[in-house]
């Protein structure tokens, strides 16, 4: 198997997840026939978004798909960990919601929600929290019940926290113990710096001061109609989300007071080599990091085209030479994280302990080329229309759907960015993706961050420069 | 040529007990032996090719195991109209997704791409499957990446090597006593080019194949064209297989392993069950959501809500054609030693043999395997990759939409029943999984 399309490597979230223990894992007429070329992509046409509002400011979005008889419902608050106090809190809020409310306890809550066959999701990501419930149609009014009740009654039960923290802290005993989270903890870190709204990791620290206070606290700032979306996907149609929405949403208050917005300090990370220890390691994360830009940046789609063409897919530059040529890893990739105020980019690989170095190399060496040498027409044609065509694949079912119009309005985007999407992908030349490269990365900005064995990396990576060794 | 076996036709009326909607498919066969099976599906302009092949890690020489998934990884590295690494290339350039995935039982191979590119994935499948590109670097570079893998997935993750461990506790004879990567390294290293030769001509063969074809098509049209990619590969021998059986287990098997990579003590109790296709294998699968399954099953209520004994608790089966396993596993809370642990966990395996299930427990399982059905039947992959696994492991296609009726019919006394025979201690291997390093040096 090849590697997963892309984990988002600085998932450092955590929630709920179990540690994986174990996982589920002649001669003939055709003789020298040329391959049928790959046809041009076709028009994507994205499902109609049927949009709608109560009057309590509360958007609702209904996508209508009754192939299967399931119903997805997703509420998101706008926000999320970059306006979190103290640091952990929008993390906790979204871990705690399934918890308990004024009406259920948490057993009561479980048995409730898998009696209908469904699941109940809440997470915090960057710059939102989403609570989402899916099961099958039929009990599609108890499901968004459920999720009002959820959303508009938490308790935040004390002893339910204290379960929490205990499970969250041994979770975080496990994931110390691997080199790629010890890197994305790093990565996070060095990268954006004290005072920055993206600077958030809930580690122990945060986990042992966190307060019930603080939880509520955050859940009365943030959680109100006007800060919030709705969205229903399925075996639905638009005249029944209104109707659940106004039963279950619509006595929600919004409170007069404006919401206030978080501070964006531009300081800049200091470049550098950094090595992180993790005894006995047998692999390497090597990660090379630098800050990159808001998903509303101009550049946002070019740029998305070059990581792509860099690190983005299987046919990636950086794929074909550390994995296919040099055999140094089970897969090398890179990420661009645009999100809603600021954003990175990361180039990964876990690769065994005596190429740590040359791994490093080879992926600065393509930070180099992909800046200064043209990029070929059979190359560029390749990324594009792997990536205008791909997306339809994005548009299968429901939740996918649903996700990408979770993205648009939780990123900023313009209402008709997904719509465009395909053609503006297509339209990006190979002067512009030399361009964006050349702009936005920069050799002198660049982290090094790598996890592994001190004893057997140091002595590697002292022949690039300077090692700074760092502990988070 | 291609001779029609059976068509089956869309029953919109499902059976009255359940309302499960049917997965309609036709299906025929080649002269060759190539089983092609097409579900039209015009909801999405998606459609989704899958090639498995029955052969896995069962078939391997206990001298040379990981094999099959390391075949798998050379499917990918070039054949003669598609060389070096063509067949990625053009398949990226179509707008397409394409992975493989090695099982105990068989090898599955899915391309998913746009519905109008549909060709160039027959041309690329039927390509690999008439010859490979027979390359010492290309294999010297699979061995390469496959290594990498071992240590990503197994070696360098806390709990990973529990697995590896608790296979050959479990098997002493049946080759399932080693794991689809393979049981050490250096099988994987010394792995050669002649054995990758003798393997596909012995394997990768249209009479040891299905062909599934699932998404926005036309069956009259794809079946054209599914005749001049496949209808004139040769067919391979005739496979007799057997394999060495597993004795019966008469006994509690326990092992300790040290993992100073592994913070919290774990345990993993293995099971010995029967095969997919056993009459009794749907309540043994019942039986896992019944103990783990969702925030609340009996484990996670008893020991991760109500005593605070355990971080996480995980139940399922191994999905395997021979007898196989059922497998609980449970990571200890912090502050925790398995000894505050297995007394709860025996009295919640005790009480379910006692009391069995309620009705309504059983109905949540129901809801439960319902949802899920469905949720994997939302894609052209999941719904191809369902078919080419009931063909695989079942022998039979038809099986998508008859075996969901052995799983909802089931009553409360089939699970009290399964769980009375099988989840028994003389059946269980123990691999007791402890933090530090073993002391006695052993």
């Amino acid at each position: 198997m090849k590697p997963a399309r892309w984990a988002a490597v600085l998932g450092l979230a955590l929630t709920g997840c179990v540690p994986p223990v174990l996982q589920r894992p002649e001669s003939s007429p055709m003789n020298a026939m040329r391959p049928p070329a790959p046809a041009p992509p076709r028009p994507v046409r994205l499902p109609e978004i049927h949009e709608d509002r109560l009057p309590n400011g509360l958007r609702l979005y209904t996508l209508t798909q009754p192939e299967q008889p399931l119903i997805y419902l997703n509420l998101s608050l706008l926000g999320g960990r970059s306006v979190e106090q103290p640091e952990g809190a929008a993390d906790l809020v979204a871990q705690l919601l399934p918890e308990g409310t004024q009406k259920r306890s948490a057993t009561e809550l479980a048995h409730d929600i898998e009696r209908l066959g469904a699941e109940l999701r809440a997470s915090a990501r960057p710059d939102a929290i989403s609570i989402s419930v899916s099961g099958l149609s039929r009990f599609a009014l108890e499901l968004a019940a459920i999720l009002a009740e959820v959303v508009l009654e938490p308790a935040f039960p004390e002893q339910e926290l204290e379960r929490v923290r205990m499970q969250r802290l041994g979770q975080l005993e496990i994931a110390r113990q691997q080199t790629s989270f010890l890197a994305s903890l790093a990565t996070t870190r060095l990268l954006f710096g004290s005072g920055h709204p993206y600077n958030r990791v809930t580690d122990e620290e945060a986990l042992r001061s966190l307060r019930r206070d603080h939880l509520v606290e955050y859940w009365r700032r943030w959680f109100r109609p006007d800060n919030a979306f709705l969205i229903v996907a399925g075996d639905v149609r638009p005249e029944q989300t209104r109707a659940l929405a106004e039963r279950f949403f619509g006595s929600w208050f919004a409170p007069p007071q404006p919401l206030p917005h978080p501070e964006l300090p531009r300081q800049e990370p200091r470049a550098g080599l950094y090595l992180i220890h993790r005894a006995g390691a047998v692999q390497s994360t090597v990660r090379v990091a630098q800050r990159g830009i808001a998903a509303s940046d101009p550049d946002y789609v070019p740029l998305q085209v070059m990581n792509t063409l860099l690190g983005g897919y299987f046919g990636s530059r950086l794929n074909m030479n550390l994995r296919e040529t040099k055999g140094y890893t089970y897969g090398a990739f890179s990420l661009l994280d645009a999100r809603r105020l600021d954003g990175l980019w990361v180039a990964s690989a876990e690769v065994r302990t005596e190429v740590t170095d040359s791994a490093l190399v080879e992926i600065l060496a393509e930070i180099r080329r992909i800046r200064e040498e043209p990029i070929s027409a059979e190359e560029h044609r390749n990324v594009i229309n792997y990536l205008a065509g791909s997306f339809v694949m994005d548009l299968e079912t429901p939740a996918q759907i649903a996700s990408l119009v979770q993205d648009q309005l939780i990123l900023g985007l313009p209402r008709d960015f997904f719509a465009q999407y395909r053609d503006r992908i297509l339209e990006v030349s190979r002067e512009e993706l030399l361009r964006v490269a050349r702009r936005h990365l920069d050799p002198n900005r660049l982290l090094l961050i790598v996890a592994g064995d001190r004893e057997r990396v140091r002595p590697l990576l002292e022949r690039l420069g300077t090692v700074e060794e760092v502990r988070f | 040529m291609w001779i029609a076996a059976m068509l089956l036709y869309v029953f919109s009326d499902a059976p009255a007990d359940t309302g499960l909607r049917r997965l309609p498919f036709e299906t025929h066969q080649l002269a060759n032996g190539l089983t092609v099976i097409l579900h039209e599906d015009h909801s999405t302009p998606i459609v989704t090719v899958n090639v498995v092949y029955r052969v896995g890690s069962r078939d391997e020489s206990p001298h040379r195991t990981g094999f099959a998934h390391l075949f798998e990884h050379f499917m990918f590295e070039g054949s003669p109209n598609a060389p070096g690494n063509t067949f990625d290339r053009l398949l990226q350039e179509a707008g397409g997704e394409n992975n493989a995935y090695t099982t105990l039982d068989y090898t599955s191979y899915f391309e998913t791409l746009p519905a109008h590119q549909l060709e160039l994935a027959l041309f690329l499948e039927a390509d690999r499957m008439r010859m490979l590109d027979f390359s010492e670097e290309n294999l010297a570079n699979q061995r390469a990446v496959v290594q990498e893998e071992y240590r990503q997935s197994y070696l360098n993750r806390p709990y990973g090597q529990a697995y590896l461990r608790i296979l050959p506790l479990a098997f002493r004879v049946h080759p399932y006593r080693w794991p689809t990567i393979g049981a050490t390294l250096e099988h994987i290293a010394q792995a050669t080019l002649e054995e990758v030769k003798e393997f596909f001509f012995r394997y990768y063969r249209p009479n040891n194949a299905a062909l599934i074809i699932a998404g926005d098509i036309d069956p009259k049209q794809v079946k054209e064209l599914v005749a001049r990619y496949f209808g004139d590969i040769p067919r391979g021998p005739e496979l007799v297989r057997s394999y060495p059986e597993e004795p019966p287990q008469e006994e509690e098997r326990i092992e300790t392993f040290y993992d100073p990579a592994s913070p919290l003590p774990a345990v993993l109790y293995a099971y010995k069950i029967p095969g997919v296709a056993h009459p009794d294998y749907p309540a043994l699968e019942f039986l896992t959501e019944a103990l783990a399954g969702g925030k609340s099953s009996r484990l996670y209520q008893r020991l991760v809500y109500e005593k605070q004994l355990a971080l996480n608790v995980g139940a399922y089966t191994l999905e395997t054609v021979d007898p196989g396993l059922l497998i609980l596993q449970v990571v200890a809370a912090p502050g925790k030693q398995l000894e505050d642990v297995l007394p709860a966990l025996e009295e919640e395996l005790e009480r379910l043999r006692r009391d069995g299930v309620t009705a309504e427990e059983l109905e949540k399982i129901r809801n439960r395997y319902e949802t899920q059905l469905y949720q994997g039947r939302q894609t052209t992959r999941g719904k191809a990759d369902e078919l080419a696994r009931a063909w695989a492991q079942l022998g039979d296609p038809e099986a998508v939409n008859s075996r969901p009726m052995d799983y909802l019919r089931l009553r409360p006394e089939d699970l009290q029943r399964v769980a009375q025979r099988y989840l028994v201690p003389q059946r269980r291997s123990v691999l007791r999984y402890l933090p530090g390093s073993d002391k006695a040096g052993e």
